[in-house]
This record gives structure tokens, C-alpha cells and sequence, in this order.
């Protein structure tokens, strides 16, 4: 844990020792430095440094809350934002409804949940690898003719949580971003598409070579793209856009979207959302996970738990105001850690053999789907599937149905997870979609 | 009043000459640009849901960025600490881009020759609290009492005040203060076993009583129940190709993805936009003028200066179909060896400043809407959009109405759900047969982000008719 990280949290701990003890005070402060370097066509292109701090104060007065926030840490801005925070929360209004987390909470500082890795590396190696990344993609093909760049991102981050009811956790992380995007061009046609890997440490996030080659293969693919009849079949989405589809699903089942009644699942607790192979787990103590934590946003500790069993959703996702509404207990999701989504059944690495006529969905565009009726109608591309094999690119068309379907629909699940998302999963193969064409 | 002016150059025992040294310290012999950006901003926001106002939360955020430009490379660094030192530290780390270790003297002269759009006053205390609880208080009973079938109500105000300060290396410096208000209403409407949500917002760059005290927030409360309403009857919608009207205003979004990003500068720079080299061709109808405009006062797009202190312009990017000239900052005008425009915009200090949009719009037309209308013997008549992403390099763009509604024999029927336009920007534009005389402005509440930076900006444009345009449903 860095000095500086250290004392502020001594700091803020005497401080909040200290107010008054009508009310409740939760702080919630985040501090990150780090380094973004971009490479384009061999030289260096941007060099960055990070350096952000913030402190939150949020203020409970007789079911009131005040929420205030700066980035001056001095003693003074500290104390006018406790009294911000204290202001906003006189001019409410009463909601029984109210309170900071209570329960379960975090007493430990300087946690290690195997997220941390500092490493010290020169800006010349990082240029370097930027450019070792983005020549390989450059040299893939002759009709790869232009680029974004190459681009390494590090940031290490520090995390506090305090209240009054005796919350007082901290932990430190780092990731680290190798990302490359480069244009090709076919018969005046551009096309543009992208690599990345991103990491809890250094040394996971490969070989710059790979990353650049994977790009070129990608952007190299989609030239020659037609156009598509409007139908409906099955669709593969890779499992990059399948961890998008879940966070909807994890968006549904977030406690503050049902006591809202704003979701489509508001009323699927302890039914089936899913056909009956798929469970989905939160595990938040994974070494190197992208989205493991000791505790939650409100300080609460969180622990392993089956979200969908048998696609039966068991649970939402609950922080102490939302579960209040709910009538029901915080399940430390203020916020959630990692998600593993699993299926019973034999796990495929390659979808694509598993069905004649179809639709490998690899980009969708737009934000067409309505977290409130479950209508899902989005842009997208793609390749033909014929007899189980790739047949062509496809292009200018959209995938739409209901998410309710969808996630009934998802007939199996490949074992080509996504490794750069907090949300753990492979290919979706989901069935009756309508492809919108010409 | 400008915070930067008097709260923190005193505080911190900042002088011109000071600043100077920093310019100074970021620039050099190889070195085109430096500046110097310094920010306070204050921002605040009321929420009333269940009839509560329950949440009130108030950020303040201060700091300062440097960059060094030497051609096509950029060092940056950022800092939330005003002390000297630490700024003149931040000036050195920025230049390392460049391996020099010259220095350049600067003298500095303010910039004031730009019309000021919008008032130094922060909005945030133009009323009191109590009146802002008041007020989401009364929107709130209003929707209440207009419609039964209400389910849920949230209601939210809020405002910020950004102080800026910037300095270059070509010796200018500026000050301007951003004062910015944002009212939003969401209704959720049952009925039967349908759920269907409304939204309306507006804003722009004043106080809160100039939009508290009319009739706006209550329409836009109207407005939000008759888009639920109009839902709550929708039918699926057939996907295929067709010919879509887009009304007047908010869908001005479509071009502001379609298009707009399109023609900013950094992406024809590096030639990266389908848009790239076409200056002087022939890229829409000839019936498409559009045009950027950062001086229309107290709109949410605009600026009285960018963020690299150019004064804002009305830009033409396309004209009677002809692209005219794409949309620049410092950097890349210097690059393209054209004049910058005034689109140099920053999400804040924290970020580097790239070319961005203000507020973008189409010209008016001849024809009339009823008349579009009645010329559309199958189609769509899109009138309002939740959202949209565009891919500039191949020009397609996807878009989600959140109403919308089927042209049958040249009259409006039934509304449609879950209705998504796909298309090519320069394609689409050339699609598009008749423009109406009626060009509208949003009403304040756009926000376009591009690579992770999100800045405020406006869109407008007539009812217009585009020939044969691909859209997406659950029906084949």
C-alpha cells in the first residue's frame, strides 16, 4: 500500500471517529495513478500520467441522505464537504427507507485479494511494446493500410471504505491494457476492428505480437462484408458480445431496478429465466480476477453465491437501500465481483459446427435494449453460417427479439470464454432471432 | 465569477508571470503547442422518486492538465494539486515526450475578443435548496394527478458551474465561466399487462429560473406521459427496408452520429473516416445543408470559447450536398494546414482536448411535413430516438426510436416497438428526397461521448424524408 494511501486513510479514520454521533457517515475514497502510452505507425503518438483522487462523503440524518464529493484532500475541503453532504441532507425528505450497511461488515485494512502487481517499467519499454504490437498487425496483410494505433494502459488503484457503524476496509489493485486497432481497405471499402488484453498483472497479458496478429486477422475478415435477407435463425455471439448480453441480464436482477419496477424481470424471483443447463455464480475471491473485492462499495464482505440454478434465478442482486425496499437483506452487491456462467451441458470450443444455417454475430451497435420491456433490437455484424462452417462476412443488418426469449433460447454455451471481462463466458448460441435485412 | 481567477490563483500565490513559467516549461525549440488548462467545477443533482425527493448530491472537482505537442505527438500529465511546484513538475513530465531539455519564454496576453453566450453566474445558487425540492415536488404531484395508470415517477434536477482558465504557447490566455442546467422526467405507465416508460427532458446554459419558472418543465412532464402512453399501444415492428420520415429536432442525432463524427478532424487527419479526402464532393442531397454552431446562446452545445481558448464559430460542414470542411481543433488544423474552428472541447482537465461537435443541425427546406407525410404510401415516421453509435471508418450507424409509427397511404397509423435504423452515413444521406421547412432544436439534453470523453452537445433538423433505409424488428 503506498504512504501516501496510508495516511489519508489514518486520516479519514480519526476524522470520522470524530463527528458527531446523531448521524450516520459513510467515506468512500478512490485513489489511481498510472500511464497510457500510444504507438501509430512506429513512433510515439500520446503519452499520459494519471494521478486522481477523490473522497465521497455520504451523510444520513434521520433517514435523510447527503451525498457530497472533492478531490481536494486538504483538512478544510475534507470538513466542507462533511458539511456539504450534511446541508443536502436537511433539505430532504424522510425515506424509512434510508441507512448505511449495518451488517457483515469489513474490518481490515490493506487486504490481499491477489488483484495487486505493481511493476516498475520505463517508458521506453512501454513505446516499444506499442510498436512491436502494432507492427505485427501492420505487416499481417497489404490490405491492412492504415491504423489507430497501439495502446498500453496501467493504472494502480487504492480503494477505502469507512462508516460509522465500524465499516473500515481497504485494498489496492492494478490492471494493465494492451489494446491495437488497425483500418484495412478493399475495393475503396474501409474496415476497422480491434485487440486487446487486459490483465490483473503484467506478466498475463501475453505476447504483444499475438494481440497485433489477432486485430489484423479480425479487421482482414471483414472486408468483402454483403449485405443479408431478412429471416429468422440461430445466432452465435462470441463471447465478448455474450458477457455484454449478461451484464443486461445482471442489470435486470439489480435489486434498485426491481423496487423501481424498471426491469423485465422484476417479477422472475424463483422462476426459470434460463432453460434449464445454465447456473450463473458470483465468485469474488478469484486470484487475478478482473473483478474480485473484499467488500463491497458499502463495505459489506462479499462471499461466493449461485445466482442461477437449473435457470432458476434464486436471487437479485441486492445493496442495503434496495433490499430495505425489497424487504429482504443486502447480498453485498453494491456493485458485483466476478461472474461465472456455466452449463451442464458438454461445452463446445467451436458453436459455429453445431449448426447449419445461421448467423455469427462478432459486433453490435447501438443501445437497443429496453431494460424495461425486455425488447432487444440492435445493429450488427457478422458471418453466414452454412453446413457448420463460416461462409461469408455479413453486414448491415440487425438481430431483435426479447430478452425474456433470448435468455430462454440459449441453447448451448462454448468453453471459448472471454478473458477480459470481469463476467466469465463463452459463446452463446441462442436461437429464433429475426435478422433484419433487405 | 470565475473561481480559477479568484479563488485559485490567490490561494496558491499564482501570478501571470507564474503561468508563464509553466508555458514556458511545457514548450521548447521542437515543441508546436503547449498549454495549460485549469478547471473548478461544481456540480449538483435532486432526485425525486416515489414521490420522495430522496437523493441530493453535490461533486466538486478541481485541477489542472498540460500538454506538449511536437507534431504528431502528444505528452500529457494532470494534476489535482494547484501548488507551483507541482504544476512546473507536470510541465516537465509533459514535454519528456520530446527529448529536450530548451525551455521557451512566453509572454502572455489575454485573449477577450469573443462574445460571451451565457452568464458568469453558477446556477446552482440562483434558488435555494428548499426551492429545488419544491419544485421537483410539484412536477411530481402534477404527473400524479394527470394520469392513473402512473407506476413510477423520477424527476431529476441538476445543474454545474465549470470555471475554466487556458494558456498556450502562442501567448494567449482566457477565462470563461459555463454555467449548465438539466431537467429530466421519466414516467412508467401500466395498463393491462403493459409496462411502458416516457422520457423528456431540456436545459441549456443558464440559471434554474429560466427554466423553472415557465410552463417547460410541466410539457416536458406532458410530454413524458404521452410517449409512455403512445407505447403502451405499440405493435411489433416489421423488419426490411423502407422509407423512413424522421422528424423535426431530437432526431437531428442521427445525423449527428451519422455525419457529424464523421467529419471531425482528427479522423481525416489520419484518414480514418469514410468521410476522408472529400472535401469539395458531392456527399449528400442536394437538399442537405449542415452546419456546427457553437455561438447560439445559452444552448447546451455551445461555448464562448473552446477549450483551447479559440472562439466558437457557425461552421458549414456540408453545403446543398457538397462536403465544405470538417470540424477542428489547434493540433489538427495545424496539421491539415487549415484554420481551427473553435471545436477543440476537453472532457475535463483530466483528458486531452480533441475535435468535437457543439451544436449540429440541417437547414430547413421547401416542402412541408403534412405533405412528406402524404407522400409515403408504406414506411415509418420516426419521431423520437433513444440512441445510436456510429463506426466512422466504414460510415455505419445504428439507431433506436423510442417512438415511432407506420406510414400507411400517406397517413400515420398504429405505433411501432423496438424499432432499429441501420445504415450508412454518406449512403443515407444521399437517400434523403424531401426537407421541411420546420428545423427545430433539441431541447438541451444531449451528451455525445467519444473515446470515453463525454462533452454536452445540441442537435436539430426538419421532418425529413429518407428513400429505402434498413430497419430492424421482431417481425419477418
Amino acid at each position: 500500500m503506498p504512504n501516501n494511501f496510508k495516511e489519508t486513510t489514518k486520516n479519514l479514520k480519526e476524522i470520522i471517529d470524530n463527528l458527531d454521533k446523531k448521524r450516520e457517515y459513510e467515506f468512500h475514497f478512490h485513489s489511481a495513478d498510472g500511464a497510457d502510452v500510444t504507438s501509430r505507425f512506429g513512433d510515439v503518438e500520446n503519452i499520459q500520467y494519471h494521478n486522481d483522487e477523490a473522497l465521497t462523503v455520504t451523510c444520513i440524518d434521520g433517514k435523510r441522505k447527503g451525498v457530497a464529493s472533492t478531490n481536494n484532500l486538504s483538512d478544510e475541503s475534507i470538513e466542507l464537504t462533511i458539511e456539504k453532504s450534511k446541508t443536502i441532507a436537511s433539505f430532504l425528505e424522510t425515506d424509512k427507507h434510508q441507512g448505511l450497511a449495518k451488517e457483515n461488515l469489513i474490518n481490515e485494512f490493506d487486504i490481499d485479494c491477489g488483484i495487486n502487481f505493481p511493476k516498475e517499467l520505463s517508458t521506453e519499454e512501454l513505446i516499444n511494446m506499442t510498436i512491436e504490437c502494432e507492427k505485427s498487425a501492420l505487416e499481417y496483410d497489404k490490405r491492412i493500410n492504415n491504423s489507430e494505433g497501439s495502446e498500453y494502459a496501467y493504472s494502480q488503484s487504492n480503494n477505502l471504505i469507512l462508516n460509522s457503524h465500524g465499516a473500515a476496509g481497504s485494498y489496492s489493485s492494478t490492471s494493465y491494457t494492451l489494446s491495437c486497432v488497425v483500418i484495412a481497405e478493399e475495393e475503396g471499402l474501409k474496415e476497422r476492428d480491434y485487440a486487446y488484453s487486459t490483465r490483473r498483472s503484467f506478466n498475463q497479458i501475453g505476447d504483444p505480437k499475438t494481440i497485433g496478429h489477432e486485430s489484423a486477422k479480425k479487421v482482414i475478415s471483414r472486408l468483402g462484408a454483403k449485405s443479408i435477407s431478412t429471416r429468422k435463425c440461430p445466432i452465435i455471439l462470441t463471447p465478448e458480445l455474450s458477457v455484454g448480453l449478461f451484464s443486461s441480464f445482471l442489470s435486470a436482477i439489480n435489486g434498485n431496478n426491481i423496487y423501481k419496477k424498471n426491469s423485465f424481470l422484476r417479477d422472475f424471483i424463483n422462476k426459470k429465466v434460463f432453460s434449464d443447463h445454465i447456473s450463473i455464480s458470483e465468485q469474488p475471491n478469484v486470484k487475478e480476477g478482473l473483478g474480485s473485492r473484499p467488500f463491497d462499495s458499502e463495505g459489506v464482505i462479499t462471499s461466493d453465491k449461485l445466482i442461477v440454478e437449473g435457470g432458476v434465478l434464486n436471487t437479485y442482486l441486492l445493496d442495503t437501500y434496495s433490499a430495505s425496499q425489497l424487504s429482504l437483506k443486502s447480498t453485498g452487491n453494491s456493485g458485483y465481483s466476478n461472474i461465472l456462467i456455466d452449463s451442464t451441458k458438454p461445452m463446445m470450443s467451436n458453436l459455429v459446427e453445431s449448426i447449419d444455417n445461421g448467423i455469427l454475430v462478432t459486433e453490435l451497435m447501438g443501445s437497443g435494449a429496453n431494460m424495461l420491456t425486455g425488447d432487444y433490437s440492435r445493429g450488427a455484424f457478422g458471418y453466414l453460417i452454412e453446413n457448420g462452417k463460416i461462409s461469408y462476412p455479413v453486414t448491415n443488418f440487425t438481430i431483435a427479439s426479447n430478452m425474456i426469449e433470448m435468455f430462454k433460447n440459449i441453447e448451448e454455451i462454448g468453453n471459448d470464454y472471454y478473458l477480459n471481462s470481469k463476467i466469465k463466458c463463452g459463446s452463446l448460441m441462442i436461437n429464433d432471432m429475426t435478422i433484419g435485412g433487405n | 465569477m470565475n473561481i480559477i481567477k479568484e479563488c485559485i490563483f490567490p490561494d496558491n500565490n499564482l501570478d501571470f508571470e507564474k503561468i508563464s513559467n509553466v508555458i514556458a516549461e511545457s514548450s521548447g525549440p521542437s515543441i508546436d503547442l503547449s498549454d495549460l488548462y485549469m478547471q473548478y467545477t461544481t456540480v449538483e443533482s435532486w432526485t425525486c422518486e416515489d414521490g420522495i425527493v430522496k437523493s441530493g448530491s453535490q461533486d466538486i472537482d478541481s485541477g489542472y492538465g498540460i500538454r506538449s505537442i511536437s507534431n504528431e505527438k502528444t505528452g500529457f500529465a494532470y494534476g489535482n494539486n494547484f501548488n507551483f511546484s507541482e504544476i512546473i513538475k507536470s510541465a516537465q513530465l509533459s514535454r519528456s515526450i520530446v527529448a529536450s531539455n530548451e525551455s521557451k519564454s512566453i509572454n502572455l496576453k489575454e485573449n477577450s475578443n469573443y462574445k460571451k453566450l451565457y452568464i458568469s453566474e453558477s446556477p446552482l445558487t440562483s434558488i435555494t435548496d428548499e426551492d429545488k425540492v419544491n419544485f421537483l415536488r410539484d412536477i411530481d404531484s402534477y404527473i400524479k394527478g394527470k394520469d392513473k395508470r402512473v407506476q413510477q415517477v423520477i424527476i431529476n434536477l441538476s445543474s454545474s458551474f465549470d470555471s475554466i482558465f487556458v494558456a498556450n504557447s502562442y501567448g494567449t490566455y482566457s477565462f470563461d465561466d459555463r454555467p449548465l442546467v438539466r431537467f429530466n422526467v421519466m414516467v412508467i405507465l401500466k395498463s393491462g399487462d403493459r409496462v411502458e416508460r416516457g422520457s423528456a427532458g431540456g436545459g441549456g446554459r443558464y440559471s434554474y429560473p429560466t427554466l423553472i419558472n415557465t410552463r417547460k418543465p410541466f410539457e416536458l412532464a406532458d410530454e413524458a406521459i404521452r410517449i409512455a402512453d403512445v407505447n403502451l399501444n405499440s405493435k411489433p415492428c416489421k423488419a426490411g427496408n423502407t422509407t423512413v420520415v424522421l422528424g423535426s429536432g431530437w432526431p437531428g442525432v442521427l445525423l449527428h452520429e451519422a455525419v457529424g463524427h464523421g467529419l471531425e478532424g482528427d479522423f481525416n487527419r489520419k484518414k480514418t473516416s469514410n468521410f476522408s479526402d472529400l472535401i469539395g464532393q458531392k456527399v449528400a442531397s442536394e437538399l442537405c445543408t449542415v452546419i456546427d454552431d457553437g455561438t447560439i446562446e445559452d444552448r447546451r452545445g455551445s461555448l464562448s470559447i473552446d477549450d483551447e481558448g479559440t472562439p466558437t464559430a457557425k461552421n458549414v460542414l456540408i453545403e446543398n450536398g457538397i462536403l465544405k470542411g470538417y470540424m477542428q481543433d489547434l493540433m489538427n488544423a495545424k496539421l491539415m494546414d487549415v484554420k481551427p474552428t473553435g471545436n477543440g472541447r476537453r472532457e475535463s482537465y483530466a483528458h486531452l482536448p480533441m475535435p468535437r461537435m457543439t451544436n449540429t443541425y440541417m437547414l430547413g427546406g421547401t416542402s412541408n411535413a403534412e405533405e412528406i407525410i402524404k407522400s409515403v404510401d408504406d414506411g415509418i415516421y420516426a419521431v423520437n430516438f433513444s440512441g445510436g453509435q456510429v463506426d466512422i471508418t466504414s460510415g455505419q450507424f445504428v439507431f433506436t426510436a423510442s417512438e415511432a409509427y407506420r406510414i400507411e397511404s400517406g397517413k400515420i397509423k398504429n405505433a411501432i416497438k423496438g424499432m432499429t435504423l441501420i445504415g450508412n452515413g454518406p449512403d443515407v444521406l444521399k437517400k434523403v428526397s424531401m426537407v421541411a421547412n420546420d428545423m427545430k432544436l433539441d431541447d438541451g439534453v444531449g451528451t455525445c461521448g467519444k473515446e470515453g470523453q463525454s462533452v454536452p452537445v445540441g442537435v436539430g433538423q426538419p421532418t425529413l424524408k429518407i428513400d429505402d433505409i434498413t430497419v430492424g424488428g421482431t417481425e419477418v
